[in-house]
């Protein structure tokens, strides 16, 4: 059975409030902070995925000296064109206009056309997490549909 | 809330894992709520039960730490939602949650909160 939402976010209190978001929608999260470990823990929980929330900038990897530099890179993208490619249900949770790299969102709107659901929900401006839960559960439901079909 | 106990291991430290399943009992813990899970179907397992404490053994900061007990403890800690955890290596490292071995029983239930 599918129950687990997998979050990709660096910040503790935002962590918080995405794990609490989706315990709150009836699922189980898995977090993690990386570009490395978010791939690691897809591939681990892959068949129990109902897809993945992510946000836009953290670090590739962990590392045990803190460089600003390396948790601004837009790894977000990796999330999202891997997810792409692999048709999980993808969402962005991501205050985009705070890094003002509103060029990211065309980059998202793009891949979202090619995604099998055909689209990629972006929830902007502010980190709302239950919105997000929320378009993933909607995409999610679409997804499995069409696969029934 | 009834206890239930998730123990990570390899397959070198599984005999201890085994171990520890057998002592949890005189912490009233039963032993068919105590799951041995290997570190690779760790996080999954942890996601797919209500477990109330997790006890992660064959933590090393010193090895790869994209597998085995620190990935266990990592992955674990992050995607937790209040459960006891407790970190478990041969290494010394000062951590509250950390127990090194070899240990007392007492010292296991304390850090547990099972006393």
């Amino acid at each position: 059975m599918k129950n687990i939402i997998l979050i990709v976010e660096d910040l503790p209190e935002e962590q918080q409030k995405a794990k609490d978001a989706v315990m709150q929608a009836g699922y189980r999260a898995a977090v993690t902070g990386t570009l490395d470990d978010g791939l690691r823990i897809w591939k681990l929980l892959e068949n129990k995925l109902v897809g993945i929330i992510t946000d836009l900038h953290f670090p590739e990897q962990t590392s045990d000296h803190k460089d600003l530099s390396d948790a601004n890179k837009p790894c977000g993208l990796a999330v999202i064109a891997e997810a792409t490619r692999k048709g999980t249900p993808v969402v962005v949770c991501s205050n985009i206009n705070h890094h003002f790299v509103l060029y990211v969102k065309k980059v998202i709107e793009v891949l979202g056309q090619y995604h099998p659901v055909g689209r990629i929900p972006f929830v902007m401006d502010s980190k709302d997490w239950s919105r997000a839960v929320k378009e993933l559960i909607a995409i999610n439901n679409k997804k499995e549909v069409t696969d029934e079909k | 809330m009834k206890n239930k106990v998730l123990i990570c291991h390899s397959d070198q430290s599984k005999v201890v894992g085994q171990a520890i399943q057998t002592v949890l009992q005189l912490a009233d813990v039963d032993k068919k709520d105590v799951m041995l899970v290997d570190h690779r179907e760790s996080l999954a397992e942890f996601l797919s039960g209500d477990f109330t404490h997790v006890i992660v053994l064959d933590y090393s900061e010193r090895e790869t730490k994209n597998v085995g007990g620190y990935a266990s403890w990592r992955d674990i800690s992050a995607s937790a939602a209040g459960q006891k955890i407790v970190r478990v290596g041969f290494e010394r490292y000062e951590y509250p949650d950390y127990w090194m071995m070899p240990f007392e029983l007492p010292e296991l239930f304390q850090k547990l909160g099972l006393t």
